[in-house]
């Protein structure tokens, strides 16, 4: 029978969460690199026993691990991230000129064809990629090179580089979102870059349909269908069907305009999933009660999913790479909170059960689907 | 030979129980011991100073001896008894706690923790001119005073 392995990222360590099929019992192992913030972990497409994982600390700086047997072992790899060329200056939050600098890796994204490439997106916003399985990295210049990139300001998490999305189609073709300058595609392997945000309104910015500046916080996409991405936006969650040429808002009767997190049903391309939260400073789920909402129909219309989830006195927050869906039937969906809870539903979304309830602060979940 | 004490974060990175017992070939300084633990564990390189700047990093600080060293230039010589083995190297991580920081625990041992205690009221005194056993608050304070920064806000 196949299973589920699902990577935990927590403000404490990495836990691994393991389940057959039915995913109803689980072995959970952890922490790993206790003590340190792990932003992120995700496996390999083409080989799930190989993993990354960005491990980070005020104290000591950024580590990058590497498992070649599905998180049972780990080595440390390269953490070496310099940026190429002259380092230049952004915004700080108060529209000074502020020094790129370098803080830590907020997303390992593996390549989808070799084991040992491996993108990373990081704070202060660039994108790095490794051929050599995380040895060393290197910096795809062409995104900080932007014309824009000095007016680029850093959201209240930092600067950072949190979406990374490889077109299974087209292989130059890269999506990346970053916090708060937008979002910004590559036909070209990554060597040029142009924002996609045309049709996204920030009511906040002085301009409020700016070509940059959006706090994007999250992409999603069907794999089926790479030009389709919805996007979970500091106010608002937009659709595109042209591949970000062109945005439309489809947050219909959500009951707030914020969220971190969005992701697509497995095996239906229209089904997509966030968790609304208060904003603009609350960051916890409105009236106390956590509710996933779910879409069949590309947008517009939602549906709150409470079924196993706290439905008062919840006041926890779902970061935006603390969900995702595995490829099994009837698709699992999993959010990980700032409370320490994972929660999976084996009926894509129709119930919940907490697999843990008193992990660290989540920050990351990924899941891999074992044949 | 010199003795290093790591903080636990650091030795479990590297992998060592215990002291690092270093050897060097030249002068004993600041900069040689820290390319010789480098060498020697590749995996702290970018941990404790930077890779290209070779700066130390915001939240770590070295002592020997009692004596700070952490903004000492790398050509500065160590204390005979650190470069000859009778005293360790210390690579300290600020104590701190609350505010989502990852706090650093301190070295297990009664030696360590002595020599600790010994740095703590170093620093603190360096930091803000307060006695040795004020309170952690004040402690963490002054780190984050004395080093400039302040971790960043994990605000989501």
């Amino acid at each position: 029978m196949s299973g589920v392995r699902v990577l935990v990222g927590t403000r404490k360590g990495a836990f691994v969460l393991s389940a057959d099929g039915t995913r109803e019992r689980w072995d959970v192992s952890g922490p790993h690199f206790g003590g340190w913030e792990i932003y992120h972990l995700k496996g390999s497409p083409v080989d799930p026993n190989r993993l990354y994982a960005s491990q980070s600390s005020g104290w000591f700086g950024q580590v990058v691990q590497r498992s070649s047997d599905g998180g049972k072992t780990w080595e440390a790899v390269g953490n070496k991230f310099t940026y190429d060329g002259v380092t230049g200056t952004h915004q700080w939050y108060d529209g000074t000129p502020h020094p790129w600098e370098f803080a830590r890796v907020w997303h390992l994204e593996p390549s989808l064809t070799d084991p040992d490439t491996v993108y990373a997106g990081v704070e202060d916003a660039a994108l790095f990629r490794s051929t050599d399985g995380g040895q060393s990295w290197q910096e795809l210049p062409g995104l900080r090179g932007h014309g824009s990139a000095s007016s680029w300001q850093p959201g209240a998490g930092g600067m950072c580089l949190h979406t990374i999305l490889l077109d299974p189609a087209r292989p130059g073709r890269i999506f990346v979102a970053i916090s708060a300058a937008g979002a910004f595609r590559s036909d070209d392997g990554g060597r040029t870059w142009r924002p996609v945000t045309r049709g996204l309104r920030s009511e906040m910015l002085p301009n409020p349909t700016a070509e940059v500046g959006h706090c994007v916080h999250r992409i999603a996409r069907h794999p089926s269908r790479p030009d389709v991405l919805f996007m979970q936006k500091h106010w608002d969650v937009m659709r595109s069907d042209d591949a970000g040429e062109s945005w439309r808002e489809v947050s219909g009767n959500l009951p707030t305009d914020f969220g971190f997190p969005i992701d697509v049903h497995a095996h239906e391309p229209e089904t997509v999933y966030v968790v609304p939260i208060k904003s603009d400073s609350e960051h916890y789920p409105p009236d106390g009660r956590l509710r996933v909402y779910r879409s069949r129909t590309g947008g517009h219309e939602w549906e709150p999913l409470t079924d196993g989830l706290p439905q008062r006195h919840c006041y926890v927050n779902v970061l935006r790479d603390a969900m995702a869906v595995d490829a099994l039937d009837p698709c699992g969906v999993y959010f990980g909170t700032t409370g320490g809870q994972v929660y999976v539903s084996a009926d894509a979304g129709d119930r919940w059960t907490a697999i843990v309830r008193d992990l660290p602060s989540v920050v990351s979940v990924e899941v891999q689907t074992l044949p | 030979m010199i003795r290093v004490v790591l903080p636990p974060h650091l030795r479990t990175l590297a992998r060592v129980d215990g002291e690092v017992a270093l050897e060097l070939e030249g002068p004993a300084t600041l900069g040689s011991v820290l390319d010789a633990l480098e060498a020697r564990y590749p995996v702290l390189r970018g941990t404790i100073r930077d890779h290209v700047t070779h700066r130390r990093r915001a939240f770590l600080r070295f002592f020997a001896c009692e004596e700070d060293l952490s903004h000492e230039p790398p050509e500065t010589p160590l204390p005979p008894a650190v470069a000859a083995g009778k005293e360790p190297f210390l690579v300290v991580g600020a104590m701190a706690g609350g505010s989502g920081a990852s706090g650093v625990a301190p070295p297990r041992g009664r030696r360590r923790r002595a020599g600790l205690r010994r740095v703590l009221g170093a620093v603190v005194a360096i930091g803000t001119g307060l006695a040795a056993g004020s309170a952690w608050a004040a402690w963490t304070s002054a780190m984050r005073q004395a080093s400039g920064e302040v971790p960043p806000p994990q605000a989501e």
